[in-house]
């Protein structure tokens, strides 16, 4: 059962929250609703609903902070549980400070990036103390190493050139002495952390919070951890406990990387920043597609119409550089600093009012429209693999409580599934695709056989390195992302998908939605129960 | 050896002043002897990073004083910025930043003159006599060459020894650096009083840094027209950083003066700041620096000012005191060490080589606008 | 919205087939929810900052010269005092009238000298100039506004502080609201000065109440006063609601003064 808000840990009354209230973000199809949209790739779907299927969708956008460069010194001055920035620097010290990836904000947030504007206020608090062995690090875990044109846009090009590549570079969990064990919890899970990070006299953090998994005390374990200590919880065994991993309280991954989180504080003292974003996703003059259908202007539909038929004619590539010059205009919502616990619950506070969604009761089928970005695939391509991480672990596991969709039912997503890999971007994909899908598609299997070879593949460790490619064991921690849902649903159905991509996957295609949802029938029974989750923009539901 | 010489041209000149286009109007590149020592006392250094000025910039531009122009001897090799090696003798190797005044000492003019024997070397009064043609600096002189170019020969009191430690990107900036520091000194603030400093360009950003290292108590605002100048200028110790039209906006907000808008828009504080480095040197820069300094206070002249239009009313109204600041006074060995622990090399970009000079001429304004403010002509072989 | 065949003919099938359906489109679209509509009360359009630039406040001043004053004028007759020493009142400042009609707003504009004008913007209620888009351009070009959010987070001081950081005066009332009389202030103003330590200029406007009350239009033409009074500053130490007292006492004197004459 979900709680409505409840006074927050300070004292501070719980602000209400309009868009998660009892079905304020939910709606029903009825003859004169008007049909719903659908992400599909590169392009969108308009598919009619049957009568009675409930559509959730996101939230408005809040409004943005006043004046952020004030909320942002108030965060450094006014901590949670911690000693002002100030008071924690001095001459000749050691800082570094760490930073989210280009995995969030999904897509990228239009220029000045949060994360620049942040760090720029604690470099000027670090000048003004004296301190000058300043390091910044991109903290991407085995994620792929950020090209400079996107470490510029991170954090500005003012930061960008003030810091060379010798003071500003991208975390290397396989370099052999750039990372440092620092002990074992009570669990036995190794911590290891970069070596320029575990010997800083300060590590400032900042996070990025677009989603209840990201930020809080697991972040510097796995940001700046190894394979060693991210393979500790990333298993289908903690991916299957882990209900969901949008919800910290019952994540087995947040319990397993929190307790190396805090091997961690004690070791490092650590800053902790993190901010949260509204859900303004779309720039106009694509702004309606953050809203409701039957939201949309006349205005708005002859635009849609005019994108819609234009990206269908567009050549793949095309396309696919269109969407990728995508930037949002998002606003930030709230800053906090401090310590880790107390400035991740408000993060988490300011977040759930944005994207907090109350849905009553499970469904037998869900239906998604699968978007053309996922937060390995920034200007990239959407694998089968990454589309069924999207798909079956974020879209799944976007809830607290309980999952939208009933144990046994079914997941019906609208994505072409193409057969392509960046052959940059993602070496190892492309050989996972090839020979372990092969074989086998179940979770645990694979990660049993498969997994070490990859992870301890030469070739792709080189790649990891030195060229932009993801870790060689990625695709399997993507298998594994999905690993509750593959367990917990009946079917999973794209509409629209490769054949191929999809048998090799396990997964049934259909060409229509009608097509599907009666193959959907034959699972779960006659009329179904069906609920369509409206993302993106990003939320998540509380179901009860 | 391979020279940039410089030879004027009032036509030239002229048409320069006339299309306001950096330009490298009388610039060639050619082949020529390597300048001989006058005598024993002179040696050959051969350079290694060699700085683009904004005073040189100003020489092509038409920008440029004509007064100065008595003070030099053409054709001249410019540049004065230099970090070299000494190219032969027994100090064979040794790597030196030049001191470029050329003063009494240096071109052997008996008696001194007043000026040199106090150490002001750089204000020397016998500029036209001794050993050396007429020339304020090397870089200005006919018989002593220049840097931009791969040999010239200097005094053994002009060459200071470079610490193993320091880069040769490090090294290139320490005469600015000198220069800044006798600047800082010329505005002399006392603990606690507000210091703005106009312009983040390359001496805006190291008059800052001589300021923190000077005058560690004072409050320093910097304006910066780009973002990277202005986190470059905080890096180096600026407290408060704005743009240049917010300039009395922040003077006020800092010192809690009153700033007044009357008539066509002009504004001025009553009350302001202690002191002003106008690093700029145009009209604009010197009247806003005089609008924002208190009544009694002083606006150091760092930027070179050439001809402008500027409204000084205020300057007489407050009496403010205008002085200039230009050279140096024994200031390189602090400078050599400043220039350590700074890590100016942070200001140089990459060096250009002596024959793309229109691209890296042209290129120097543009470069300003990043945190690497200094653009180098690298004359390294290896 | 009126029309939901609109969407799907002008969108076309799906790229590989798949639902047309149109022939069962309604004509009008309705929707069914299970709670409040969410999206009804963040309808508002965001700042427009570029009708702050060089061009549109060139271009604002033609419309105002032009249009707004002399139709202001027109109406309320109006009389200036205290105006000529607003040059030698301390910039960015906080402009405080009391606020009793939409009139108020072009009006005391029209009474700054221009070197004021030129450098003030207006803070306008966001839940009503900035409820559509038309309204938010309308506001900004001719008046030069941003959004002032009136929610209890203070994002609207905060907005305001930002803009006298940059140097521009801020014109929001201190009442909040149009009301009848000089009570009613809010403490907004209040902990605006004393946060950024700028003082305020007390502005009293008399006559324009009876002119275009609240919720109705022009009414009758009529005589107005504006009247500015030196500029009341923060003093060290003072608490918001304090300083808040002293401008509405600053602006009550300004009335008083009005009414003797």
């Amino acid at each position: 059962m979900v709680e409505p808000p409840a006074p927050s840990a300070d004292g501070r009354p719980a602000r209400r929250r309009p868009a998660a209230e009892r079905g304020a973000s939910v709606s029903e199809v009825t003859v004169k609703s008007p049909p719903t949209l659908f992400h599909a790739g590169e392009s969108f779907r308009l598919e009619r609903l049957p009568v009675g299927s409930r559509v959730v969708h996101a939230p408005p956008p809040l409004k943005g902070l006043g004046d952020l460069d004030a909320a942002i010194d108030r965060a450094l001055d006014e901590p949670l549980g911690a000693d002002p920035l100030d008071a924690r620097l001095r001459a000749g010290m050691r800082l570094t400070i760490a930073f989210d990836d280009l995995s969030v904000p999904l897509p990228p947030m239009r220029a000045p990036d949060v994360r620049g504007r942040i760090v720029e206020r604690v470099l000027e608090r670090a000048y003004r103390a004296g301190v000058d062995d300043i390091h910044l690090i991109a903290a991407l875990a085995l994620h792929r190493r950020m090209t400079p044109a996107e470490l510029r846009h991170a954090l500005g090009p003012a930061v960008f050139d003030a810091f060379g590549p010798d003071e500003l570079y991208n975390h290397d969990a396989e370099d052999p002495d750039g990372n440092v064990v620092i002990g074992e919890t009570d669990h036995g899970e190794p911590v290891t952390l970069n070596r320029r990070a575990a010997e800083s006299d300060l590590l400032v953090y900042v996070h990025l919070v677009t989603a209840p998994l990201q930020g809080g005390p697991k972040s510097a374990a796995i940001g700046l951890g190894t394979y060693r200590s991210i393979s500790a919880h990333h298993t289908t065994h903690t991916l299957r406990h882990s209900r969901s991993f949008m919800d910290p309280d019952h994540s087995e991954l947040h319990h397993s990387s929190g307790r190396q989180g805090e091997l961690i504080e004690r070791a490092v003292p650590v800053f902790h920043l993190e901010a949260t974003l509204n859900d303004a996703m779309y720039a106009e003059p694509l702004r309606f597609l953050g809203k409701p259908e039957h939201l949309w202007t006349p205005r708005e539909q002859v635009v849609f119409a005019g994108v819609k038929r234009a990206v269908d004619r567009m050549p793949v590539r095309a396309r696919r550089t269109a969407f990728s010059r995508m930037s949002a205009p998002y606003a930030v919502t709230s800053v906090t600093g401090g310590a880790v616990d107390a400035a991740h619950a408000v993060a988490l506070e300011r977040l759930a009012e944005q994207q907090a969604v109350r849905v009553e009761g499970q469904s037998d089928v869900v239906t998604a429209g699968l978007p053309y970005i996922g937060p390995y695939n920034v200007n990239s391509i959407l694998n089968p693999i990454l589309v069924m991480c999207l798909g079956l672990g974020y879209f799944f596991n976007l809830y607290q409580g309980r999952p939208l969709v009933r144990e046994g039912g079914a997941l019906i997503f609208t994505h072409p599934v193409p057969r392509d890999f960046h052959p940059v971007h993602h070496p190892s994909y492309i050989d996972f695709y090839e020979e372990v899908l092969a074989e086998t598609t179940d979770p645990a299997e694979l990660e049993r056989r498969f997994e070490r070879d990859y992870a301890e593949d030469e070739w792709y460790r080189h790649l990891y390195r030195t060229s932009h490619a993801y870790h060689g064991v990625h695709p399997f921690y993507m298998w594994y992302w999905g690993a509750h849902a593959l367990e917990h649903v009946g079917e999973v159905i794209f509409v629209g998908g490769d054949r191929e991509a999809c048998r090799r996957m396990g997964f049934r295609r259909a060409d229509t939605m009608l097509d599907a949802l009666e193959m959907a029938e034959q699972v779960v029974g006659r009329d179904p129960s069906i609920t369509h989750f409206g993302c993106p923009p990003l939320f998540y539901c509380e179901v009860e | 050896m391979l020279a940039l010489e410089y030879t004027p041209s009032v036509a030239r000149h002229a048409a320069a002043r006339v299309s306001r286009r950096a330009g490298e109007g009388g610039l060639t590149l050619r082949r020529m002897a390597p300048p001989r020592p006058p005598n024993a006392d002179w040696l050959a250094v051969r350079p290694r990073l060699s700085g683009i000025c904004g005073s040189d910039q100003a020489l092509f531009s038409g920008s440029a004083s004509p007064y100065l122009g008595t003070l030099t001897s053409t054709p001249f090799v410019p540049g004065h910025e230099i970090v070299g090696e000494i190219a032969g003798g027994e100090r064979r190797g040794e790597r030196v930043v030049v001191e470029p005044a050329l003063s009494c000492v240096v071109r052997g003019a008996e008696p001194e003159c007043t000026e040199c024997a106090e150490g002001l070397t750089a204000l020397c009064r016998n500029t036209v006599e001794g050993e050396v043609s007429a020339g304020l600096q090397i870089g200005y002189c006919r018989d002593t060459g220049g840097g931009w170019s791969e040999g010239l020969v200097a005094h053994h009191s002009q060459l200071h020894a470079v610490p193993a430690e320091l880069s040769d990107e490090d090294a290139v900036l320490v005469e600015p650096l000198a220069c800044a520091l006798n600047a800082a000194r010329a505005a002399a603030p006392s603990p606690g009083e507000a210091v703005g400093v106009i312009g983040a360009g390359t001496i805006g950003l190291l008059c800052v840094a001589a300021l923190r290292e000077l005058a560690p108590d004072a409050v320093v605002l910097c304006t910066a027209k780009h973002p990277a100048q202005a986190h470059a200028a905080r890096r180096l110790g600026a407290d408060h950083t704005c743009a240049p039209e917010q300039l009395p906006v922040e003077a006020a907000r800092l010192t809690g003066a009153r700033r007044l808008v009357g008539h066509l828009g002009r504004e001025l504080l009553l009350g302001g700041l202690d002191r002003v480095l106008d690093c700029v040197g145009s009209g604009d820069s010197l009247e806003a620096a005089v609008t924002v300094t208190r009544p009694r206070g002083t606006v150091v002249l760092v930027g070179m000012p050439g001809q402008v239009r500027a409204d000084l009313s205020l300057a007489w109204q407050r009496e403010l005191e205008l002085r200039g600041a230009y050279g140096y006074r024994g200031d390189f060995p602090a400078a050599i060490d400043l220039a350590g622990r700074l890590g100016t090399g942070r200001l140089v970009a990459d060096g250009w080589h002596l024959s793309d000079h229109s691209r890296a001429l042209a290129e120097a304004p543009r470069a300003a606008r990043s945190g690497q403010v200094r653009t180098v002509f690298d004359l390294r072989t290896e | 919205m009126r029309s939901g065949r609109l969407l799907e003919r002008l969108a076309g099938p799906p790229r590989d087939g798949g639902t047309g359906g149109s022939a069962r489109s309604p004509a009008r679209w309705r929707t069914r929810r299970g709670g409040p509509d969410p999206w009804s009360a963040a309808a508002e359009v965001a700042d427009q900052p570029w009708l702050r630039g060089r061009r549109a406040s060139l271009a604002r001043e033609g419309l105002q010269q032009s249009l707004l004053f002399p139709l202001t004028r027109v109406v309320t007759s109006p009389k200036v005092s205290g105006a000529d020493d607003l040059l030698h009142a301390p910039q960015p400042a906080v402009i405080a009238p009391n606020h009793s009609s939409d009139v108020d707003t072009p009006l005391v504009l029209w009474a700054l000298p221009r070197v004021w004008r030129m450098r003030t913007v207006v803070g306008a209620a966001s839940d009503r100039f900035y409820a559509s888009r038309r309204t938010a351009l309308m506001a900004s070009l001719w008046i030069n506004t941003f959004p002032f959010d009136r929610g209890s987070e203070g994002r609207g001081l905060a907005a305001a502080a930002e803009h006298l950081r940059g140097g521009s005066n801020v014109l929001i009332y201190p009442q909040a609201t149009r009301t009848s009389g000089l009570g009613g202030l809010r403490g907004g103003v209040g902990r605006l000065c004393v946060a950024t330590g700028t003082p305020a200029v007390p502005v009293h406007v008399s006559g324009t109440g009876l002119l275009m009350p609240k919720g109705r239009g022009v009414t009758r033409r009529g005589r107005t006063e504006v009247r500015f009074g030196p500029a009341v500053e923060p003093l060290a130490g003072e608490e918001p609601q304090e300083f808040t007292e002293r401008v509405g006492a600053a602006i009550g004197a300004l009335a008083g003064a009005a009414g003797r004459r």
